[in-house]
């Protein structure tokens, strides 16, 4: 009794003693792990009022850490509770950004070593000079290694209030300095995308100022429960930006949650090749990233299968109607070189020419999305000049196979050696003209592929297309290269000469439909011009004909030449002026539609609305020049069945034409990760993702992809009507039945 | 002895993974709130489950007779303790914190994972004014009524697994 009396008077004397002191003493705390501090960047507090900061200092021993605001999977940020003089007001710490500490399979967000803890202090304007000031906290905070230990303390500091601005700290100056870079600073050169699946989450940064090299990135989220801190981030490179795929936490696997997380704040961490940090607010918003990112994390496609993809959609173009003229050409030269000495030797100039061009489309690609334009496979179609010279070609082509002249004229008269060079550059030019002609025709596999090398570096897309080129280079080659096949082909011989000349018709078939698409792309003036072209392209091909007959006489052609020229200048000149649009802005959207009246033109603010409005919705992304698409729209689209499916349902038909270049187009190609078109897309009502069909439709594909998400959705709702449903979204049944503890050992207790 | 889920069909299964040298731990079982909760959702008819996913060597690990020891020492309430020491019931359930905490439904159906309430702190104080997630699913799940909560983030230690 008598003991405990001593002791408080004492312990009463030591707080009288202390309280009269300056509070120095007890500006530190010292705890088994951490040494605590309360620290001010500047020496005193300015009379007149303002923003001062102060700041809790933890010193940890080697291995223990304490959290960020977010502290990962486990642990507890640090809590700062302040008792201030009236008028003083702290902010909420300014967290530093963090560093990932891993711990076993977990990961926290936190500190090592040392952290500040920066707030800033609002100082009242009327303080007296020569005065103190004393701010006190509570501090409570986590410090774990392997093992975690809670720890407090109380602190003060004293600071005298000054006239005027007050000096910096000369102790911790510094420390505030190295503190404010650490914070997260707002509107940084980024700007943030994310979509979730079920099984990923996909960060996409995109930044606005050029990166420095080497850089690395990593997101640290404000909110726990969003992503898995115990993954790693790996960022990669894609598109315009840059990608992290990592693993959802529990938030982003709820659906319903997700369904209602439209932006993710947090940290973005920029590591340079130095290993200096710069650390940015970035709010991640959802959507905007590109569906190649989605598809490519979700189906992991690799470069290998985007290879292989591009070789399987080359392989099928051969199969497609753009490309069937230039086969039989082929096959053509193939007949009158299967019986020279190196047939094999032609099917690979020929695989040479399609590949050459294949790489140049590529590079004009790549050099045109340089300069910003959005374009994609099909892109020399969406200009009407050079439609009009693909057309130019044709014809010239089937004019020289209806025999008014001769390519590589000397085919009688030269030597063997040269008419065997002057059939390798032919070869090579049937190859050029197989890719040209191409374009209008999408294989499947192919956009696929194609938005895949889109995503990648420039070696990457050059590569794919390569690929592509072997693909539609290969059956040709392989067959030129067995001699047994060589010999299946039909002896050369008279019927050589009707059937080439039959070829001609395939070619000005190619070119009637070529006409037909500039047909919907310029006013009728450029029409007739086109037209026009087209006649005294004729005209050149007979003068040059007569010019090859006339020489070959030893006859003077002089005013062949002259006719040729004129022919040749003036369907050159014909295409000089620009060309003016359709004079009917619709003109172009009604003649594709015709064969489906119950369209709608596609806009993005009309599906955001349909959508909106809870409306299931198909979208039909198409161009005159493409025959993929006229061919789906024909065979499935347009069908009885189809037609009747979307009226039952209820789905609304909106169709983009992308025969000309149009930005709103383009913007959802590029988000569903295609490059060109057809896209077929269809957005279930409420659905947050469409279905992507495939770009060979039939009807029943077409039906059943209508009526399997009503029959669903409908099946859902029966089975689990709202207000007796079970809110069960955090794990679907089958996941739940894998999660029964089954093995432990158990001591009863 | 095992134990599976399976035994406990048809009753409402409550899974709290545990460590006893956890400071977040200590808040629920030295202020006596842990024990009152197994007790009154046991005394329900439901099964407590306290699963130890503690490696050996680690934070928390004990043996069978260790956890019946704690079990009386502390006068807990569990319908059984597990011990995991491989830590492959937490890692089937992620379980991330001591406490975590997992209600699973009658017919084996998760319907509460998280946090055991909405006081992530090692602050004994805090308890009585918590909200408890646990024993507001249980009477959800219990009443047939949805559950409100669905899921939080659990707070406290890492679980310690090997």
């Amino acid at each position: 009794m008598h003991a405990v009396f001593i002791r408080t008077v004492a312990a009463l004397i030591l707080l009288y003693v202390a309280a009269g002191l300056p509070a120095q003493a007890t500006d530190v705390v010292t705890t088994p792990h951490v040494e605590a501090r309360l620290v001010a960047e500047v020496e005193g507090v300015p009379a007149t009022g303002g923003v001062i900061s102060v700041g809790l200092h933890q010193a940890m021993q080697p291995e223990w850490h304490t959290y960020w605001r977010n502290p990962g999977e486990s642990g507890e940020p640090t809590m700062l509770t302040w008792t201030l003089p009236e008028g003083f007001n702290a902010s909420e710490i300014k967290w530093p950004h963090p560093k990932r500490l891993p711990f076993g399979e977990l990961a926290n967000y936190g500190y090592a070593e040392q952290v500040l803890l920066r707030t800033e202090l609002t100082v009242p304007a009327g303080l007296t000079p020569g005065t103190t000031v004393t701010l006190k906290v509570d501090a409570a905070w986590l410090v774990c290694k392997d093992i975690c230990v809670p720890e407090q303390g109380t602190l003060d500091l004293t600071l005298p209030v000054v006239e005027g601005t007050p000096a910096p700290s000369t102790q911790w100056q510094q420390a505030f300095a190295a503190e404010r870079a650490a914070e997260p600073v707002k509107d940084g050169p980024f700007d943030g995308h994310f979509a979730a699946t079920n099984g990923n989450v996909t960060l996409y940064v995109v930044p606005t100022a050029p990166m420095a090299a080497g850089s690395s990135l990593q997101f640290f989220p404000y909110t726990k429960g969003l992503i898995k801190a115990s993954t790693e981030q790996k960022a990669n490179p894609l598109g315009s930006g840059i990608a992290i795929d990592v693993p959802p936490g529990w938030r982003m696997r709820d659906p319903e949650r997700l369904a209602k997380t439209n932006e993710i704040q947090g940290a973005l961490v920029v590591t340079a090749a130095d290993g200096s940090t710069k650390a940015w607010d970035l709010t991640l918003k959802k959507g905007g990233v590109p569906a190649g990112a989605i598809e490519a994390a979700a189906s992991q496609t690799s470069f290998l299968q985007a290879i292989l993809f591009a070789i399987i959609g080359g392989l099928i173009l051969n199969l497609m109607p753009c490309v069937f003229p230039i086969l039989s050409m082929k096959a053509l030269a193939l007949v009158r070189s299967g019986h020279t000495e190196r047939p094999w030797l032609d099917g690979l100039v020929y695989m040479a020419g399609v590949m050459t061009t294949f790489a140049g489309l590529a590079g004009t690609l790549l050099w045109l999305r340089g300069l910003g334009e959005d374009v994609g496979w099909g892109f020399q179609l969406q200009s009407p000049l050079s439609v009009a010279i693909l057309a130019y070609i044709l014809v010239a082509v089937g004019f020289s196979l209806s025999g008014l002249f001769f390519i590589g004229s000397s085919l009688q008269n030269a030597g063997s050696s040269l008419s065997e060079r002057s059939g390798l550059i032919g070869s090579f030019f049937t190859g050029v003209l197989a890719v040209v002609v191409a374009a209008p025709c999408t294989a499947p596999f192919m956009g696929a592929a194609m938005s895949f090398a889109f995503t990648q570096g420039a070696p990457v897309t050059i590569a794919v297309f390569l690929a592509l080129g072997f693909g539609l280079a290969l059956p040709w080659t392989l067959f030129s290269m067995v001699p047994a096949l060589v010999r299946l082909l039909p002896r050369p011989g008279d019927w050589m000469e009707g059937f080439k000349q039959f070829l001609a018709f395939p070619m000005y078939g190619a070119a009637a439909w070529l006409v037909w698409v500039i047909s919907q792309q310029v006013s009728p003036e450029g029409l007739f011009r086109v037209m026009i072209g087209l006649v005294l392209l004729g005209f050149a091909a007979w003068s040059f004909g007569t010019m090859q007959a006339r020489s070959a006489e030893g006859r003077s052609s002089l005013l062949s030449i002259l006719f040729f020229l004129i022919g040749l200048g003036g369907a050159v000149a014909v295409l000089v002026p620009p060309f003016e649009p359709p004079r009917v802005a619709q003109a172009a959207g009604d003649d594709t539609v015709s064969s489906h009246a119950f369209a709608e033109p596609y806009s993005a603010a009309r599906l955001a609305a349909l959508r909106a409005e809870g409306k299931p919705v198909f979208v039909n992304l198409t161009a005159a020049w493409c025959v993929s698409c006229l061919y789906n729209e024909r065979v499935a689209l347009s069908t009885e069945a189809v037609r009747n499916t979307f009226r039952d349902t209820g789905t609304v038909y909106l169709l983009g034409d992308w025969t000309n270049r149009n930005p709103e187009i383009s913007a959802l190609l590029k988000q569903h990760g295609r490059d060109g078109v057809p896209l077929y897309l269809y957005f279930a009502s409420g659905a947050q993702d469409p279905v992507i069909l495939p770009q060979i439709l039939t009807p029943g594909l077409v039906t059943d992809t209508l009526k399997a998400s009503k029959l669903s959705a409908r099946s859902l709702l029966r089975s689990q009507p709202p207000s007796s449903r079970p809110r069960r979204p955090l794990l679907s049944p089958s996941s739940a039945r894998r999660r029964r503890p089954s093995p432990p050992s158990t001591p009863t207790a | 002895m095992k134990r599976a889920l399976g035994d406990y069909k048809g009753k409402i299964v409550v899974l709290e993974w545990t460590n006893d040298g956890c400071p977040y731990v200590k808040k629920h079982y030295g202020s006596g709130n842990m024990q009152k909760v197994q007790a009154d959702i046991t005394g329900q008819g439901a099964v407590w489950l306290s699963i130890i996913s503690s490696a050996p060597g680690k934070q928390g690990f004990v043996d069978g007779a260790g956890a019946n020891q704690l079990t009386t020492g502390r006068n807990a309430h569990p319908t059984a303790v597990l011990l995991d020491p491989a830590g492959k019931v937490g890692r089937a359930y992620e379980a991330q914190t001591t406490p975590h905490m997992f209600v699973i439904d009658k017919q084996g159906v998760l319907r509460y994972m998280g946090a055991i309430d909405d006081q992530p702190t090692t602050d004994r104080a805090t308890i009585a004014t918590a909200r408890n997630y646990v024993r507001e699913a249980v009477a959800a799940v219990a009443s047939g009524k949805p559950v409100d909560v669905t899921a939080t983030d659990s707070y406290g230690c890492s679980v310690k697994y090997e």
